[in-house]
């Protein structure tokens, strides 16, 4: 089928025009006659495949990023967060927070002391998991639409990507530096269409200082998870599987973690992670020994009736604990996504 | 191909059954299969021109390449039109673009039925609470997908 392909690649260039532009700063940017059809003056090119980013936590760097997540409170308003990632190029990265605008505030001031925390103790998980990290299936479920026009991130020029996820999970939008493809902005939406984060760059030093630095580390130990038994963090529970994902999702890995006594009756936790490239969602479990259970009557560990259900800066999570066990589901897929997950465990 | 595939008048008999149906929507992949099918009887009565190669050829050695490829297309019909039909056979023969995940062994999770979702989702009642009300680990694990506050201490 190669031969077809090439032809098919080399018939396509024939059918079309290029017009290269060159604009006053020597930026080379290209536009396109949008000579009838369908295609209107406004289009953008579809792309055959997905393109490759590059990631900011792998290079020695310093950046300043604004956050913003929705409030719970506060219906259509944002926390904006002012924070900045420095990371060394050898594998070691540091997440601090420098000032906040809560929902309703017009000016950034002091982070609260609970914000500090959260990044204190979150700042790796932030980085390895809030921030995009595109993974596989792209082509799959979503499709990719480049903007033909170069837009500026922090005074870099960055090339736009639209994504739209085909089983409307929620689409998505990618700033990427065009000299060296790396991730400098993104906007995610939920199915409804709104913002559920928006991350974009302000300030980047490619030649930083780290002096004093101390760089992040796991709350906890953790190792990938094998199934044969072989893990030095044990698990006591046989895991429960998800009969249903949302479309599209597979699994991504698979860790556990040593957290045995963080809480009361607390053992190990299992921590699976499903994406169907761009979203991402948590499959959690561990077992608990309490005897309060907030699962209803059942007294088998593999039913429930009920679980309790909340959401928070666009994550939504359920958690519910049949006997001997604790189980969660945390993600930002719509909710009835999230709520089908997590019932198919039972 | 019979006679009566190759008009573009259905058999009467068709027709009728057609018409005893009602409001009977057709499905959406139904409209899908027609369009493509359009494509190929409209391409069938077209010749390719012989010194195809020659323009492809030297219009890609007149454009050269970009380092950043950002491109938009203005089609012209015939070449248009070919690279539709090839792009139609591609697909129908399962191009290796088309496979490349599904040839790594990578298992993506099906969209189910209303009802298989429905019997999966009667099997729990959920409770909705303030996101204080839920446990650390829920909580941890929303954080490292977000930034996530306590509102209540705001």
């Amino acid at each position: 089928m190669r031969w077809l392909s090439l032809v098919c690649i080399s018939l396509l260039f024939a059918a079309c025009e290029e017009v290269h532009k060159v604009n006053a700063s020597g930026v080379t940017t290209q536009s396109a006659t949008a000579g009838g059809g369908n295609i209107p003056d406004t289009a953008a090119g579809f792309l055959s495949e997905p393109p490759q980013f590059t990631y900011p936590e792998y290079s020695n760097i310093y950046l300043q990023r604004e956050v913003e997540v929705p409030s719970n409170s506060a219906a259509g308003d944002f926390h904006v967060f002012h924070e900045a990632l420095r990371a060394d190029g050898q594998g070691s990265f540091n997440l601090e927070i420098i000032e906040t605008m809560m929902a309703g505030d017009t000016v950034f001031g002091a982070p609260s002391a609970d914000v500090a925390i959260t990044y204190q103790d979150q700042q790796r998980y932030m980085v390895k998991y809030r921030d995009i990290h595109l993974g596989r299936a792209l082509s799959l479920n979503f499709n990719w639409t480049e903007d033909p026009v170069l837009q500026q991130i922090a005074g870099v020029d960055c090339v736009h990507y639209i994504v739209e996820s085909v089983h409307g999970l929620g689409d998505a939008e990618f700033w990427i530096d065009a000299s060296n493809d790396m991730l400098l902005a993104y906007t995610m939406f939920d199915n409804a269409g709104e913002v559920t984060l928006k991350l974009t760059t302000t300030v980047i030093d490619n030649t930083p200082v780290h002096a004093g630095v101390e760089w992040s580390s796991p709350l906890v130990d953790e190792e990938d998870y094998d199934p044969d038994g072989s893990n030095t963090i044990a698990l006591d529970i046989e895991v429960s599987e998800p009969l249903y994902l949302p479309p599209g999702f597979y699994k991504k890995s698979v860790r556990v973690l040593n957290s045995f006594g963080m809480f009361q009756g607390m053992g190990n936790l299992h921590v699976a992670l499903f994406s169907d490239g761009i979203h991402q969602l948590f499959i959690a479990q561990h077992a608990y020994t309490s005897v309060v259970n907030n699962g209803g009557t059942s007294q088998s560990p593999n039913s429930i009736t009920l679980a309790k259900f909340s959401e928070t800066g666009g994550i939504r999570m359920v958690e519910g604990n049949p006997p001997l066990k604790k189980l969660y589901v945390v993600g930002s897929m719509p909710r009835d996504e999230i709520h089908t997950v997590f019932s198919s465990l039972f | 191909m019979t006679d009566s595939q190759q008009s573009s008048e259905l058999p009467p008999q068709v027709i009728a059954e057609l018409r005893s149906m009602g409001d009977l929507q057709a499905p959406p992949e139904l409209w899908q299969g027609v369009r493509t099918r359009l494509i190929i009887d409209k391409l069938e009565t077209q010749q390719a021109p012989s010194e195809l190669w020659d323009v492809v050829h030297a219009q890609l050695t007149e454009e050269g390449v970009t380092a950043r490829t950002t491109k938009m297309f203005s089609l012209r019909p015939m070449y248009a039109a070919a690279a539709a039909l090839l792009i139609v056979l591609g697909v129908a023969f399962q191009s290796d673009w088309a496979s490349s995940d599904a040839g790594s062994g990578l298992q993506l999770a099906p969209a189910i039925s209303a009802e298989a979702r429905a019997e999966f989702l009667s099997r729990v009642s959920f409770r909705e609470v303030q996101p204080h009300e839920m446990s650390g680990i829920s909580r941890a694990l929303a954080a490292s997908l977000s930034v996530t506050i306590n509102e209540e201490n705001r």
